[in-house]
């Protein structure tokens, strides 16, 4: 099995090359295959949605095994076109794009004579079925599949099919990086690394102790979760590729060593190691107090607080102060420090890089206070903050032309409730027949419960808002998201009723204020006069 | 700068084939211009719309202004027990229905989202009228911008204020057309004018479907401002190239190719794609230059002059002849006479050859002239840049516009992101990337070789694809497809 595993992490991760105990020893529970499971059990047809790496694969072979053991028939769908097939038999498609050409608009119909279709397809494929079979449930299946990545919830129906995100579930929300850290057999991979040096002092295995330790998992787990600053999801072949990274990556000869997996989280050659990077350097994190000691080579110092499962003699200290002239071993002993000094949550420890507080509202559901931040936003920061945390103003303009100058003021398209809004994650399972599952994705969004219409909230898009709206108008990164959020305020003011009310603000930038005016107007009476307050 | 003609002359003498050449002052032209004066072809003018005008003016004086057209100011005592309050709501309808501030004291056009609000003001510079004879060739129906401009049912406020301003101003006289019978897009003018045409008219009609209702409608009338816009400014750069070598094409890039910038504009000026966009700006003005004096050798060829004209002179009588089509006044044709004499152009004889024609165009369209318009026009909307300084100007694309390419381009149901490059350059002669056409990098001269221009094409590709992901425009799938979609 460790031979195994270890050609396993050096390969290209496909999962029709696995046994069935490679397959059982790498599986971590994601809350997926239980989902797809109850789904399938209530006859339900399944679509799971997503590209090889992102495990939908590997989560329908686990269940054939599973439906197989339980006593179902489970078939190749293919093998049933021409035969019968009673209702307790499941269908599956392992792979759509195999068999594409023998799929009809009729696939995914339910009949109460044959049994559910469980298919695992790419979205392209999706979208050509959909395109070539209009009304049928493969365009269902995409339009659910695009709601969810929108963080809207889809419309429950019965008769259509239970669709799964594999791309958009976010496993490192489920700690899947800690479980695949915890599993044994990397460890011994580790163990008997075959880099040649001696285990006592070996980089690779010396650092590796640190992860025996379920907080540190826990916080490598954490890490990789900044990943997800800007939208885009973990797949379980990312993470995969960055773990066989840590345990096979690098080169102990080398001063300081790179093979130390602490080392690689940030300076590896896998996709994930890059995304964690461009989120956060470890070089740039202050450890206030205990910088020169830590130059010194003093890890004993009280001034450096571990986890709670951690002793100073479980660290490897440098041997002496660090040479002036190598300044990467600094960096080195900073990203080891990185994992296992106390802190609340990696954000904490990341606060001079990360913009905490936006963020910190959107984890903890917080509406008002991003409804407040963008009101002061597309306001230039005229309005008081605080005063605008019970509605979203819809603030637009209508100017056609490129804007080269200051703009002189903006009208409201109406105001919404901030009650009527609903900060959500996407999700990954769409029209399930148990309500209570739900498995989120790594996007944000703030959602109009009124109509089905969604603001993508990225970690860019937050430091966008907080960091206040220019009225320079060579500051594009901010033309590209008021595009965006003035499509949202546009669908939003679209399902409102007339309020009677026009809002204008105009705008003094030399003195950084707004003055707002309202208006009553009423196209019965065809009167337009100043709202009374 | 000042041209060795006038430049008016040298437009006349374009003018009937060619009349979308820029005038003397062609930074004015705006997009709501524009779109105002496409309006007023199309619908007919609002008849109370120059006091609506005034009302958005605070300088305009209150008597200027007929009060018994906007029976709302006698709804409300406030009007006129105070002239501060009054003057503050004008101020305030300003910052609603003038955000592009192109409303003057004499002449104006707030963003027509009444038809009541549609001025005959002609800061169009004709424009806005050509390009509603453009797509009426092609297809559209009045019904279709009727349907947009006038769908005032919406409970929006904007739309709600709007109808109660103008609940006096109804539609009457369009503004008139300007005769063009020979112009490129007429049946009159080269298959590659046909083909330029229609492209355009399909994208400024792609705007305006689906129909749209309340708030989206707003949006939908910003798109058409654009497109329209956009496709004078093509007009403008390629309807002369279509003079240029009518040999059967079939889409707009084989009539002129522009490369555009896909990533934030404007660009490092270093860049070797950014480097390449200037050439294809350069070279768009020169095949414009071009063009014209290719259109004006045969038209001139082409007119008519009594056989009593003696030989020695028929060619400056035909270029008189032309002169005076294209609009320009008779008693001033002698400006023309007395600068081709003093610059040596031959215009005796009975022909008038390439080289005259291009020196006259050039007279009064020289590069410096047309690089500085194309500019200004393009800039407004986005579509070139830098804004301001001394650096080359080059084909950019603001996220607005990219919108409006998405709105014009995708049907409702959206496309493959490599379609989506493909019908930009065959619809528009948009170069974002390769799309499909893995040799157009060796088809144009803008790079040193056509790997080096595939892979840099495939870059800017990728940047195009990235912010149209960032602007909500299109999803990029985990298995590497992405479709461009404008409504979701």
């Amino acid at each position: 099995m460790i031979d195994e595993m270890r050609k396993f992490l050096a390969s290209r991760k496909v999962t029709e090359a696995f046994s069935a105990e490679l397959r059982e020893t790498i599986t971590v529970p994601t809350g997926l295959e239980s989902a797809v499971e109850a789904a399938l059990g209530k006859k339900e047809n399944v679509v799971i949605a997503g590209d090889a790496g992102s495990g939908k694969t590997h989560l329908l072979g686990n269940l054939v095994e599973k439906f197989r053991g339980d006593g179902f028939e489970v078939v190749e769908w293919e093998e049933t076109i021409n035969s019968e097939s009673t209702s307790d038999t499941i269908r599956i498609i392992e792979d759509a794009t195999e068999v594409l050409d023998l799929l009809d608009g009729d696939v995914l119909e339910t009949s109460g004579e044959a049994g559910p279709v469980a298919v695992a397809i790419n979205e392209g494929p999706l979208i050509q079925l959909a395109k070539d079979y209009p009304g049928s449930g493969w365009e269902r299946a995409l339009d659910m599949l695009r709601s969810m990545q929108r963080g809207v919830e889809p419309e429950r129906q019965s008769g259509l099919p239970v669709v799964f995100n594999a791309a958009g579930y976010d496993p490192v929300a489920g700690d899947a990086v800690a479980s695949i850290l915890a599993i044994d057999e990397i460890h011994q991979v580790v163990e008997e690394s075959q880099c040649g040096c001696d285990p006592a002092i070996c980089p690779r295995r010396q650092s590796w102790r640190l992860l025996k330790k379920k907080a540190v998992r826990k916080r490598v787990n954490e890490v990789v979760d900044l990943a997800n600053l800007h939208g885009q999801s973990v797949l379980f072949r990312e993470i995969w590729n960055f773990v066989a990274d840590l345990v096979l990556g690098g080169r102990c000869d080398e001063s300081p060593g790179t093979s130390a997996w602490f080392w690689r989280v940030f300076n590896g050659d896998s996709e994930l190691s890059r995304r964690i990077r461009e989120a956060a350097d470890p070089k740039y994190v202050v450890y206030p107090g205990a910088e020169a000691h830590l130059w010194y080579g003093d890890l004993t110092t009280d001034r450096i607080n571990l986890v709670s499962e951690l002793s100073h003699s479980d660290i490897d200290p440098p041997a002496g102060p660090i040479p002036y002239d190598e300044p990467s071993q600094y960096e080195w002993l900073k990203s080891e420090l990185f994992f296992i000094v106390e802190a609340d949550s990696m954000v904490e420890v990341l606060s001079e890089e990360v913009d905490v507080d936006l963020r910190n509202a959107v984890e903890g559901q917080r509406t008002e206070k991003v409804v407040n931040a963008i009101n002061r936003y597309m306001t230039y920061g005229t309005s008081r903050n605080g005063s605008d945390a019970h509605e979203l103003q819809l603030w637009t303009d209508l100017g056609i032309q490129k804007r080269l100058e200051r703009v002189r003021g903006q009208v409201s398209l109406g105001r919404a409730r901030t009650s009527s809004f609903k900060l959500r994650r996407s999700v990954a399972v769409g029209n399930h027949p148990d309500r209570s599952v739900e498995l989120p994705g790594p996007r944000n969004y703030l959602v109009h419960q009124g109509g089905e219409t969604s603001f993508l909230l990225t970690a860019r898009a937050l430091d966008l808002i907080k960091g206040g709206r220019s009225y320079r108008t060579s500051d594009r990164p901010h033309t590209d998201m008021e595009w965006f959020m003035t499509r949202f305020f546009i669908d939003v003011a679209d399902a409102l009723p007339g309020i009677g009310e026009l809002q204008v603000l105009n705008l003094d930038f030399d003195r950084m204020e707004g003055e707002r005016r309202r208006y009553s107007i009423s196209r019965e009476l065809n009167s337009i006069a100043p709202a009374s307050d | 700068m000042s041209a060795d003609i006038p430049v008016g002359d040298v437009r006349h003498l374009v003018n009937p084939e060619n009349p979308f050449a820029v005038g003397k002052y062609y930074s004015r032209p705006a997009p709501v211009h524009v779109l105002n004066g496409m309006l007023a072809a199309a619908l007919g003018v609002g008849d109370e719309s120059d006091n609506i005008r005034r009302m958005f003016r605070v300088k305009a004086d209150r008597g200027d202004i007929d009060e018994s057209l906007f029976p709302f100011l006698q709804r409300s005592d406030i009007w006129a027990e105070s002239r501060s309050e009054f003057d503050t709501l004008r101020r305030d309808l300003r910052v609603v229905f003038d955000p592009d501030r192109k409303v003057y004291p004499t002449r104006g056009s707030p963003f027509p989202v009444h038809p009541g609000f549609i001025t005959k003001d002609e800061s169009d510079d004709g424009f806005g009228p050509l390009v509603w004879q453009m797509i009426k060739e092609y297809g559209a129906e009045e019904t279709t911008l009727t349907d947009v401009v006038t769908n005032t049912a919406s409970e929006d406020p904007i739309s709600v204020a709007a109808e109660i301003i103008a609940s006096k101003s109804d539609v009457q006289g369009k503004r008139q057309v300007p005769k063009g019978d020979n112009a490129w897009f007429t049946d009159r003018g080269p298959q590659a004018g046909s083909v330029l045409a229609e492209s355009l008219s399909r994208f400024i009609y792609g705007t305006l479907k689906p129909k749209k209702r309340g708030p989206q409608r707003l949006l939908q009338l910003q798109h058409l401002g654009r497109a329209g816009y956009l496709s004078t400014v093509l007009s403008v750069v390629l309807g002369p190239a279509t003079w240029r070598n009518d040999e059967g094409q079939d889409s707009v890039n084989e009539i002129g190719s522009l490369v555009v910038w896909a990533g934030t504009p404007p660009g490092d000026p270093n860049h070797a794609f950014v480097k390449a966009s200037k050439r294809s700006f350069q070279d768009a003005i020169v095949s414009l230059q071009e063009g014209l004096s290719r259109a004006l050798e045969e038209a001139v060829t082409d007119q008519k002059v009594a056989s009593t004209v003696p030989d020695d002179e028929v060619a400056s009588s035909k270029l008189r002849a032309q002169y005076i089509q294209g609009g320009g006044d008779p008693d001033r044709y002698s400006r023309i006479r007395k600068y081709c004499r003093e610059a040596g152009i031959d215009i005796s004889g009975e022909r008038l050859d390439r080289e005259a024609c291009g020196r006259l165009v050039t007279a009064g369209y020289d590069g410096s002239l047309l690089t500085s318009a194309v500019r200004s026009m393009g800039n407004k909307i986005g579509f070139v840049g830098p804004s301001r300084g001394a650096a080359s100007p080059r084909f950019v694309c603001e996220t607005p516009l990219l919108a409006t390419l998405v709105r014009g381009l995708c049907p409702s149901k959206g496309m493959p992101f490599k379609e989506f490059i493909d019908k930009a350059r065959d619809q528009l002669g948009l170069i974002f990337g390769v799309g499909s056409d893995d040799r157009i990098a060796e088809r144009l001269p803008f790079w040193e070789g056509g790997g080096v221009g595939r892979d840099l094409l495939k870059k800017n590709q990728d940047r195009l694809k990235y912010r149209l992901v960032r602007s909500g425009l299109a999803t990029e799938y985990s298995d590497g497809n992405t479709e461009v979609r404008y409504d979701y």
